[in-house]
């Protein structure tokens, strides 16, 4: 009880601290959303021109549809999204880390909160957006019930911890190697083809979409964007699955990224700092 | 006239050697760094084989053509990463420290010094991939080329290099008055993403938002798969001159209200 009540007063210190650094570069993160909903954005025209030609639906996906998975695609997208391995990077190449690690608890909990500040920025900032849109586009109003909202919320909370972990694994890669980031980009490019950015699951060659069932892509963006669009609803048997497959995965990269830790500190020769 | 050619073209080589030698210090990371370059192109066509996989064409583009698209696409996110992206964000940091006094005092023009400097010669790779999915693309859909077409994709190709040259030029540009540009780079990135396909499937508005992005990539490969209206070339041609020239016109104007960082 005593540790939870220390990390709770902990972790609102730090929140309101990363919470201010994010106000001072309130533009920037502001351009830096905007950039990110491009891509699901060429998506989506592409798709909405597939299935025009197409007659009107593709894949069980009409252009009604096409338009609510991509807005998924772009909240989601930026609700679960890790940025640390920018910054860890940064820090072990450079020597920064070094003060940090003389802190009196582990970093890590000051890159948690930085990501939550930037989410809670994000959410407030989309949200509402998609609610006016929606008032104004009856296209983007999305059928969902109050439990597939609530799952929504836990797959977005595990999908979050998940790529805020492989973030974290690729950024300690750096007390090995300096092709931690480039290392990270090809994650990145993965992640992109097979989480569903660039097409719903059920647009991809059916081994695929299969294989991609037990790996920890289709979970991270796919899922939640399948929950809030209102397409499993009445599914709670994939539902679970799904859920399921993503708590494995990110209970094991957990695991493997505290043994890393370990391993890396001994690694660690603090260049300069 | 001609000698002021001759020095700059030895200058120009002079930049070339010195980041040769730069890079000579980081060998390992060229091949791995080729390596990604080919992983993420390989990775960007199967993206448009997914796109594919449902449908036959996209806005009247084939497969073939839309790989030939994506090869331009390539080899000029290549050519920003070769030369604009490493010398923009100095130009920024230059202007911030107001070590572009140092530049400005040296006799060469300023304006070249700042383009050309440093270059990321590895990065000639993915012009290189960009240029071999191009003829894969013609290989595969057999799509005969002739002559003049060949002339138009090469004029093409160099009129949006131009182009974006101006424009990222335009943008850095800013930080003689501003002092955080950095970012306007990255949503510059993110826009020439939107270049990736045919400027045929955006529509209505967003056309007219993304047309000059896009015209950027639609238009070198619609030469070679004979796509292209001859008003097309006289836009590009046009939108070139125009821009450099403006572009000049505004690095002269710039450097009149510089005033250092340190004075």
């Amino acid at each position: 009880m005593r540790a939870l009540h220390w990390l709770w007063k902990k972790y609102s210190i730090l929140f309101t601290t990363e919470w201010a650094m994010m106000l001072a570069y309130r533009a920037e993160s502001i351009i830096w959303m905007i950039g990110a909903l491009v891509q699901p954005f060429v998506s989506m025209a592409i798709w909405l021109t597939i299935s025009i030609q197409a007659g009107g639906s593709i894949g069980g996906y009409n252009q009604n549809d096409f338009i609510v998975y991509f807005l998924g695609v772009m909240v989601v997208e930026r609700l679960t999204r890790a940025w640390n391995v920018w910054n860890l990077e940064n820090d072990i190449r450079e020597g920064t880390f070094t003060p940090k690690l003389l802190r009196p608890f582990n970093p890590v909990h000051w890159e948690i909160n930085q990501n939550l500040v930037y989410k809670f920025f994000y959410a407030v900032l989309l949200a509402p957006t998609w609610v006016l849109v929606a008032w104004i586009f009856p296209e983007t109003r999305i059928q969902v019930d109050l439990v597939s909202m609530g799952w929504f919320l836990i797959a977005i909370l595990i999908s979050s911890v998940l790529r805020f972990v492989i973030c974290h694994l690729f950024g300690m890669m750096s007390f090995w190697t300096s092709r931690a980031l480039s290392m990270y980009m090809v994650f990145e490019m993965l992640h992109f083809f097979l989480a569903g950015r660039i097409a719903p699951m059920s647009l991809f060659p059916a081994w695929l979409s299969e294989m991609n069932q037990w790996l920890p892509f289709y979970g991270s963006v796919g899922l939640p964007v399948d929950l809030i669009s209102g397409r499993l609803m009445g599914h709670t048997d994939l539902i679970i699955q799904g859920i399921l497959v993503l708590t494995a995965w990110t209970v094991a990269l957990i695991g493997l990224s505290v043994w890393q830790w370990r391993a890396g500190l001994k690694q660690y020769g603090a260049i300069g700092g | 006239m001609w000698r002021a050619v001759k020095k700059y073209a030895r200058l120009f080589r002079e930049f070339i050697r010195t980041c040769i030698v730069e890079e000579m210090e980081y060998r390992a990371h060229f091949v791995s760094n080729v390596f990604m370059s080919m992983l993420l192109l390989a990775l960007s066509v199967l993206t448009v084989q997914l796109y594919f996989y449902r449908a036959p064409s996209i806005g009247n583009w084939t497969f073939d053509q839309v790989m030939i698209l994506l090869g331009v696409f390539q080899a000029l996110q290549g050519c920003i990463d070769f030369y604009l992206q490493p010398n923009m964000n100095r130009l920024v940091q230059h202007i911030r420290k107001g070590t572009l006094d140092y530049i400005l005092t040296k006799p060469v023009d300023s304006m070249f010094f700042c383009s050309f400097r440093h270059l990321v010669l590895w990065r000639l790779v993915d012009v290189a991939g960009g240029f071999a999915l191009v003829g894969y693309g013609l290989w595969h859909g057999s799509i005969p080329v002739t002559v003049w077409q060949w002339f138009l994709f090469v004029l093409l190709f160099l009129t949006a290099v131009a182009i974006l040259y101006a424009l990222w030029m335009a943008m850095m540009m800013f930080s003689f008055w501003a002092v955080k540009v950095d970012n306007l780079s990255y949503l510059f990135q993110s826009l020439f993403e939107t270049a990736r396909v045919p400027m045929s499937v955006y529509r209505g508005i967003v056309l007219v938002v993304l047309m000059p992005m896009a015209c950027l990539t639609t238009f070198p490969a619609a030469a070679l798969v004979n796509k292209l209206h001859s008003q097309d070339v006289l836009i590009m041609l046009g939108l070139a001159v125009g821009m450099l020239v403006s572009a000049r016109w505004l690095w002269n104007y710039a450097l009149r209200h510089y005033t250092s960082a340190s004075s």
